[in-house]
């Protein structure tokens, strides 16, 4: 009992002196982390609530590398020829019914297909995969971190001239 | 001679969580991330918890130093990679593809795996060792 009293001490000292750091260091950010976060908002968040699977930058690398998978970017083609990922086709989400329907773009219905934008904040990739999800396509899959993700860990971008 | 290899340990370990939480300092936001990812924690408290990880796995590591606080730091550590450990069996069970984030914050760098479990596992191990010897006392 007697040494115990001295070891919660420190243990406590060394939890509130963690708690003191992270709240004043926090408030000299120039964009401190909110201590609450809207994170049910999240887009990552949003595709697991609709029963959406979700791919990491590991399973993208290895669709890309293998061509395992049909990746979609759902970003505006501008944004697309700018940057993307190799291989990558541009579906961007508010014409995909019309490319599809018209038979431009041609994408099997049991295809693997992993659909992105540009950044795990934006929610085209999202939309366009519910949007396939919903006109029958049954192997698709979202890489919510985008191109900014991709660029991250490393990755080459293709650029249209 | 195992009282120099414990204090080779504890100057390994200490360095070793330096390097894990001084990233996780300066990209509070990339680290809130990856503890979302998990999907484990409530909303509200994913934020705070990556506020405050970082920090007392710093301050934990720094106490590993001082001979009168070593156990206090060694037990915190215990603690969190416990913590860290669960959560990345939970993970694995429910085939999860994420990233660990706990030595790098690099997207791909660190995805969890096997590995990642038996490397924690290992870390416990030599933590609770190292941590655990008797501090030196003045003849």
């Amino acid at each position: 009992m007697k040494a115990l009293l001295p070891f919660l001490f420190r243990m406590s000292a060394i939890l509130l002196l963690a708690l003191v750091c992270n709240v004043s260091v926090n408030l000299l950010r120039h964009t401190p982390l909110p201590l609450r976060g809207e994170w049910s908002k999240h887009v990552e968040q949003r595709a697991l609530q609709a029963g959406l699977k979700l791919v990491g930058i590991g399973t993208m690398q290895h669709a890309v590398a293998s061509g395992a998978a049909r990746v979609l970017d759902a970003r505006p083609p501008a944004d697309f020829r700018a940057g993307h990922l190799p291989g990558a086709q541009s579906l961007p989400f508010d014409a995909a019914s019309e490319l599809l329907t018209s038979m431009q773009i041609e994408l099997p219905r049991e295809q693997p297909i992993i659909t992105c934008c540009a950044r795990n904040d934006c929610d085209e990739g999202l939309e366009l995969a519910l949007f396939l999800r919903r006109t029958g396509y049954t192997n698709v899959t979202l890489f919510a971190g985008g191109l900014a993700e991709w660029r991250a860990s490393g990755g080459t971008v293709e650029v249209e001239r | 001679m195992n009282a120099r290899l414990q204090f080779a340990a504890r100057i390994f370990l200490a360095a070793l969580f330096l390097y894990a939480g001084l990233p996780k300092i300066l990209a509070p936001h990339d680290f809130a991330l990856v503890v979302f990812r998990f999907h484990l924690l409530p909303d509200d408290l994913i934020n705070t918890v990556a506020l405050l990880l970082p920090w007392l796995e710093i301050f934990a590591a720094l106490a590993l130093l001082l001979p009168a606080w070593r156990r206090a730091g060694m037990l915190w550590l215990v603690i969190m990679l416990g913590i860290a450990t669960a959560a990345l069996a939970i993970s694995l069970a429910r085939r999860l593809d994420i990233d660990c984030g706990c030595f790098t914050l690099q997207p791909g760098r660190s995805h969890i795996g096997w590995w990642s479990l038996a490397r924690n596992t290992a870390l416990i191990a030599l933590t609770l060792w190292a941590g655990w010897s008797k501090p030196a006392r003045a003849p």
